[in-house]
């Protein structure tokens, strides 16, 4: 029996569990980029102190994003490429602290 | 607590106490919570003072590594930007501008997290329990660089209204199931409540720039972090722990090994 007859008639509460991103696409210089997955990039970016928008975020990846991204891969210890792949472990980084941080608010 | 006299009627109210835990603790082993065992016995043994728990057994509850990485985070965010306030209730921003170039200062500030649910395994090993990250650092500024070097002592415990530092207890609180046993097996020095010590200090250097334009959500501009180095836990000057330095764990009964 092919594999793919097996998945098919697999229960749906065996099917392995999909993964949401929050990027629609692969982020990174140089590349075509989603505005929407820019503008998530900088806020998420931007709450953990590592970019400064200045107060105008508009959808693009300027120098000052690229540089947090090298940054902030460099210093968690991931693979130093400036992109961000939907499910990737920058993005997945990114979450996880987030997540932490707004679910304890406050000290 | 000092033992009290016993009696033949208190013999038995002190043993029906201790024999309560003893079956909770194979209980336990039974179910695998070897951790939670353990410290039942030590609890038992009525050594009191304080237990120092070792890199295997944290490494067992997730929680605290989690909890670690959430208070480095809260550093970072809240800490190195300025955004948070000392314990004196200073607001870290104000102590960063008045910093003159090529000047100086020190700051501390501190992150806790109260963990009140956790897995079985850990919830019966611990309860709850609360971690606190206080950080020690000296600040220099060149120009818009601002740069962050210090320690950072992760502890279990917590401060109390006088922000005097509380280490974590095991012990039987009201309304906690065993209660009204440990009062009585305290009360005959068939157990005694103890410290539960896991120290870990971390080195951290940071490098954070500050822009001056004021906007909205920054009306006395913004600091960002551009880089952070944070050293292994537990990395002391010659490679081993490193205790904090306001706390001696031999200040207690001098007792620290424990081997049930």
């Amino acid at each position: 029996m092919r594999r793919e007859n097996l998945l098919s008639q697999a229960p749906a509460s065996q099917a392995p569990p999909r993964l949401r991103s929050n990027l629609r696409d692969r982020i990174g210089d140089g590349l075509p980029n989603d505005p929407q997955d820019i503008l998530w990039l900088k806020q998420a970016l931007s709450r953990l102190g590592r970019y400064n928008d200045r107060g105008d975020a508009h959808p693009f990846i300027d120098r000052a994003l690229a540089t947090a991204v090298a940054g902030y891969q460099r210093d968690r210890g991931l693979r130093r490429d400036g992109m961000l792949n939907p499910g990737g472990e920058t993005e997945c980084a990114i979450c996880v602290e987030l997540k932490r941080l707004l679910e304890r608010a406050g000290r | 607590m000092t033992a009290m006299p016993i009696d033949f009627g208190d013999t038995i109210l002190r043993n029906n106490a201790g024999n309560y835990f003893d079956l909770i603790a194979s209980v336990f082993d039974l179910f695998g919570f070897n951790d939670a065992a353990k410290k039942l016995r030590y609890y038992r043994s009525g050594r009191g003072g304080s237990l120092i728990l070792d890199d295997q057994e944290m490494a067992r509850h997730p929680i605290y590594s989690e909890s670690v990485d959430l208070n480095r985070t809260r550093f970072e965010s809240g800490t190195f930007t300025g955004r948070s306030k000392t314990k004196e209730g200073l607001p870290i921003e104000q102590k960063l501008l008045a910093i003159p170039d090529g000047g100086s200062a020190r700051i501390d500030d501190f992150w806790d997290v109260n963990i009140k649910k956790s897995d079985p395994s850990t919830y019966l090993n611990f309860g709850r329990f609360a971690l606190k990250s206080g950080g020690d650092f000296e600040v220099s500024r060149n120009g818009d660089k601002f740069t962050w070097s210090g320690v950072v002592d992760h502890r279990l415990g917590a401060d109390d209204k006088k922000n005097n530092f509380i280490p974590e207890r095991f012990d039987f609180n009201p309304g906690q199931p065993g209660k009204s046993q440990a009062d009585i097996a305290e009360r005959y020095g068939a157990a005694a409540p103890f410290d539960l010590v896991y120290p870990n200090r971390q080195r951290v250097d940071a490098q954070v720039v500050y822009d001056p334009t004021p906007t909205e959500e920054f009306p006395n501009g913004r600091f960002t972090v551009e880089r952070v180095d944070w050293r292994p836990l537990g990395e002391g000057p010659d490679g081993r722990g490193w205790w904090g330095r306001d706390w001696d764990p031999f200040a207690t009964n001098g007792k620290l090994e424990f081997d049930p």
